[in-house]
């Protein structure tokens, strides 16, 4: 019943806004003056927010319908994830639909970006749509935890008293989180940052931030710096059968101010076997990272 | 007979005793009924005593053989280490490598190959592949082991790479499918949000994903290809949906062509862990230098053999690399429960270093 109800909640909050004409769709003028140049073949929105093609619709939605969720249904005898709210440990995925762009903050605006904020998004589309997509560490093999956390592919969770480590098939990354501990100030940043965490109440907080080079919070390109600060909330919900994880962004390089978005992911004990993702078999031969692509430019 | 009862039995059978012996001969008839009801009472009482003593030793028992149970499966939790840095397997009882002609042949020219420092057979080396199973256990960085209800995870710290042993039983396997879908081939071809989405906010039908799956069929899609609607580049489309649903064929196509990890399912014998592996990848090292084929299996014993000390025992059965069956003894040390560092292969790689010790 959680489940229906938390469902129905974020299905009427995405009819109200676009009901509502928060989002509506692209003007099609990119508003000089303040992204730079426009580019005729992309639509932009009209705060100057070049509006996400191709790949996604209107709504952030991948076209394709790219979820792992969906309906999928167990039997009764199907293992359950541990009553223990303090109990992350096992397989999740996502719950919803994929998007490959966080459209929208959690109360359904637009996310505040600034200036160099729309900037930089505005050169990953027009790589993107001049067939030279940007290559990210996803792209590279490399770690980083928020691409992970928003595609596909399981994670399976462990814990123990001083760590919590999620194990991503998406690039076999490791999320490790340093409980009730203080950030590394000193040695080499990491690429996916320093998270620690601790409870609040039956709350996880996990702050991650120190990160090595700039990060994408999303696969279209949703830019974060290195001094970026991400606070996530991540709690049980649905008699602890789903995860959900309220995700703060602070990083005033490029946006007007803090903003969050939402994401679930479902217990899955069919994923108990994360699959191996053999990542740099691939992509790290001599005709790997950068064949064909274009390394993104720190100022376009 | 209840407590009380049976103490008033037994008093009153005192009384009769004392009567027998402190009474005149006319009334030896009813002594010798009192004392065949004395005797028959005690024997109530001698028996129900053994009963008792036997109950108590067969719980005793019970409660060793249980405590034994917990007892006997060892903590081996925690961060470990190779306690002499090797990087080629060796036979437990210092005879050679039964290698078969064929195993022999591949072994000599990568051999070759490495004195010359090439190492183009080797795709850790060339590419910092996963070395999969039992290469990782070489691995000269620590790993630590997370004993959990249904899974034994060994997480690497080389590469951020993570073993999965399934310690489930067939039930819980078979349990943990997924219903049968009634609906479309995969959630995405109706549209719209899993549940509760606004009316009429169907998305188009379900095609190719992003990450350049086959259309129509699971998202994702198996590894390989970039994204030509600007996915993660070069990443590919790596698999999709979990699971070991039995339409899956990403499931199937991985048991078919195997993985560098294998499929290791293992379980408790007493103190020590039994894992079997299989479903292997061809033509894969299991060290810098021997190359297995796809009959490759493994049949680990973990033992820890004191607190700080655990030995790990591989036996490799091949047959078209190797004419019998042969062991493998690695022994780790535990290491502080510590923080596991970043470690990116590639970049080292790029970097000059190399992304595993050198065999030679």
């Amino acid at each position: 019943m959680e489940k229906k109800s938390w469902s129905a909640s974020i299905g009427m909050l995405l009819f109200a806004g676009a009901a509502f004409g928060q989002s509506g769709p692209p003007v099609g003028v990119a508003p000089t003056g303040r992204v730079g140049a426009a580019t005729p073949n992309i639509p932009y929105y009209n705060d100057g927010v070049p509006a996400p093609i191709g790949r996604t619709d209107e709504d952030g939605f991948s076209p394709s319908g790219n979820s792992l969720m969906g309906d999928t249904e167990f039997s009764d005898k199907a293992p359950k994830a541990s009553a223990d709210p303090h109990n992350f440990e096992g397989a999740w995925a996502h719950r919803e639909m994929l998007r490959d762009r966080i459209f929208r903050t959690i109360l359904e605006t637009r996310l505040p970006y600034n200036d160099e904020g729309r900037r930089i998004l505005q050169h990953r589309r027009e790589l993107e749509n001049s067939g030279k997509p940007t290559l990210t560490n996803s792209g590279k093999c490399y770690p980083t935890t928020e691409f992970a956390l928003e595609i596909n592919g399981a994670m399976f969770i462990v814990q123990s008293e001083k760590f919590m480590h999620a194990s991503f098939y998406e690039f076999h990354h490791d999320w490790q989180i340093r409980m009730n501990q203080k950030h590394e100030t000193t040695g080499p940043r990491k690429f996916a940052g320093d998270s620690i965490g601790y409870w609040d109440g039956n709350t996880l907080v996990v702050e991650t931030s120190h990160y090595k080079e700039p990060i994408w919070l999303d696969p279209a390109g949703t830019p974060a710096s290195e001094n970026a600060v991400l606070t996530r909330r991540i709690r049980k919900i649905d008699n602890g059968q789903a995860l959900e994880m309220i995700t703060t962004v602070d990083d005033p390089k490029y946006y007007t101010k803090p903003w969050s978005f939402a994401r679930t992911y479902a217990w899955r004990p069919d994923s108990w076997r994360v699959r191996e993702y053999n990542c740099e078999q691939q992509v790290g031969g001599p005709n790997g990272p950068g064949y064909g692509q274009v390394q993104e430019q720190s100022s376009p | 007979m209840g407590r009380t009862a049976q103490a008033t039995a037994r008093s009153r059978s005192n009384r009769r005793l004392d009567a027998f012996l402190g009474k005149s001969a006319f009334k030896y008839t009813n002594a010798i009924v009192d004392l065949l009801a004395w005797g028959f009472i005690r024997m109530l009482t001698i028996y129900r005593n053994v009963a008792l003593v036997r109950t108590a030793l067969f719980c005793a028992l019970a409660a060793v053989a249980i405590c034994g149970q917990v007892q006997a499966k060892p903590n081996i939790d925690g961060a470990w280490k190779l306690s002499k840095p090797q990087t080629l397997l060796t036979p437990a009882n210092g005879e050679p490598i039964p290698f078969t002609a064929e195993g022999k042949q591949i072994y000599d020219q990568n051999k070759a190959s490495a004195q010359q420092g090439k190492f183009g057979f080797d795709e850790v080396m060339d590419r910092c592949a996963s070395p999969g199973m039992p290469r990782i256990m070489l691995s000269p960085n620590q790993f630590k082991i997370f004993d959990r209800p249904g899974i034994v995870m060994f997480k690497f710290e080389w590469n951020r790479l993570y073993r999965q042993v399934d310690m489930r039983d067939d039930a819980t396997i078979e349990n943990s499918k997924p219903l049968p879908r009634s609906g479309p081939a995969f959630p995405g071809a109706r549209g719209g949000l899993p549940s509760g989405g606004p009316p009429g906010a169907g998305g188009p039908p379900g095609g190719a994903a992003a990450g350049g799956g086959p259309p129509g069929g699971f998202q994702g899609g198996p590894p390989g290809g970039g994204a030509p609607g600007g996915g993660p580049p070069g990443a590919g489309g790596p698999g999709g949906a979990e699971g070991n649903a039995p339409d899956d064929p990403i499931a199937s196509a991985e048991a078919l062509i195997g993985t560098q990890m294998g499929h290791a399912r293992g379980r408790w014998e007493g103190d020590v862990l039994v894992v079997e592996t299989n479903e292997f990848a061809d033509y894969k090292l299991i060290d810098g230098l021997i190359q297995a084929s796809d009959e490759l299996k493994l049949v680990e014993h973990f033992r820890l053999k004191d607190k700080n000390t655990l030995e790990h025992r591989i036996t490799i059965s091949d047959p078209m690399t190797f004419t019998k069956p042969w062991d493998v003894v690695l022994t780790y040390r535990r290491q502080p429960d510590e923080a596991m560092a970043e470690d990116v292969c590639l970049e080292r790689k790029h970097a000059g270093k190399s992304p595993w010790p050198k065999p030679l």
